[in-house]
């Protein structure tokens, strides 16, 4: 089986998105031949639009973007739909996708899954399932706490669920979920993290308000 | 004062909407854009300004002083075209990056005091599905700015907009 992982994230590196297509893979079958994407300028799609089209599964990793994709990935996408209807696929090509969100709530990500569920039928795929989640960002800095305990332990029963959709090639329904945390512990934590961040970078706390 | 972000070209919009405020600010195709890098540069490095020095450096502080918003965009899968989503996602040096509760979930409160109305016009061959979707992205957006108020209208095609007043 051939698998495409696209990573929509727009970061060059050390997304969460990808991060995810890392822990999904791992549960994948290992005879498996999976290649990663990850263009963002329209001047990388080359490859991607030549070989993803002849793969047999479609996993695509992103990030929510104003409640919906990157603009990037979406561009892409447009180009993806040319290309599966230029050359349409001898057998049909499944697609699964995860998203993450900075939100708490897993469910914001609801409106991006409708939009790519569109593209795919638009593109003559077959629509798989789609894993979405909350507080990506945690997901990130919580890489030392195992999966399947703590904040990790929804994560971890969501990957496993899409792991067995994509292997037996099964569509199933959505998997929504938010971090095995407490609400108002991880609002208060990431309004602290902020005042860190700008602090790395030579500013003050009070910084972060400048108008 | 408005803004306009729109997708068309420069001289199909003027054809279809020959009388546009004295005071209104387009956003479109003839400026330069580059795609967010996701840095959150515009929060903790450089906020209230995109790190890219490009035409939309600065969105936030224009939003600021505008009443109105209108977006008119193709609609793409129940999305905005590449073109306009690339605009709204270089605008979230409008936004600060603490997290509050609106309607019982969270969203970012806003940088500034201004609040502005939220007028969407979609345009395009789309499925009732798309449709749907499209309204609620809309919808969703304007929770998101806080806006004062929200419209979203379809087109079946982008000649069917003339004359609508923005």
């Amino acid at each position: 089986m051939k698998v495409a992982m696209i990573n929509g994230s727009p970061k060059a590196q050390n997304s969460n998105s990808g991060y995810l297509l890392e822990l999904l893979q791992a549960r994948l079958p290992k005879d498996w031949e999976f290649t990663t994407y990850k263009p963002i300028k329209p001047s990388e799609y080359t490859l991607t639009l030549a070989e993803v089209p002849r793969r047999d599964i479609l996993v695509i990793s992103f990030p929510l973007y104003v409640d919906s994709l990157p603009s990037h990935l979406l561009k892409l996408l447009t180009e993806l739909e040319a290309a599966f209807k230029a050359n349409p696929p001898q057998k049909p090509v499944h697609v699964y996708v995860m998203i993450n969100c900075g939100f708490f709530e897993g469910h914001q990500n609801a409106i991006a899954a409708e939009i790519v569920k569109h593209w795919a039928h638009r593109a003559g795929l077959v629509w798989g399932r789609v894993l979405m989640t909350g507080a990506g960002e945690m997901l990130g800095q919580t890489k030392n706490v195992p999966m399947g305990h703590g904040p990790n332990k929804n994560i971890h029963k969501a990957l496993n669920s899409l792991a067995v959709s994509i292997t037996t090639y099964e569509s199933g329904e959505d998997i929504c979920i938010n971090p095995n945390f407490p609400r108002p512990l991880f609002i208060f934590m990431a309004n602290r993290m902020w005042g860190f961040m700008i602090k790395k970078n030579g500013l003050k706390r009070k910084d972060l308000y400048t108008q | 004062m408005q803004f306009i972000i729109h997708d068309l070209e420069p001289d199909e919009f003027t054809g279809l909407f020959p009388e546009v405020a004295g005071d209104t600010v387009l956003l479109d195709k003839s400026k330069s854009i580059h795609p967010c890098l996701g840095c959150f540069g515009c929060w903790v490095k450089t906020p209230a300004a995109c790190v890219i020095k490009d035409d939309f450096n600065r969105q936030g502080a224009l939003y600021n002083q505008c009443e109105r918003a209108v977006i008119i965009s193709k609609c793409v899968y129940g999305c905005y075209s590449p073109f306009v989503k690339n605009v709204l996602d270089r605008s979230i040096n409008y936004i600060l990056p603490f997290f509050t509760k609106r309607n019982g979930e969270m969203h970012h409160p806003c940088r500034y005091d201004n609040r502005f109305s939220f007028n969407v016009h979609f345009y395009g061959a789309m499925q009732p599905a798309e449709q749907a979707t499209a309204e609620k992205l809309a919808r969703a957006n304007a929770v998101n700015m806080d806006s004062s108020a929200v419209s979203v209208r379809f087109y079946a095609n982008a000649q069917a907009m003339k004359g609508v007043a923005l």
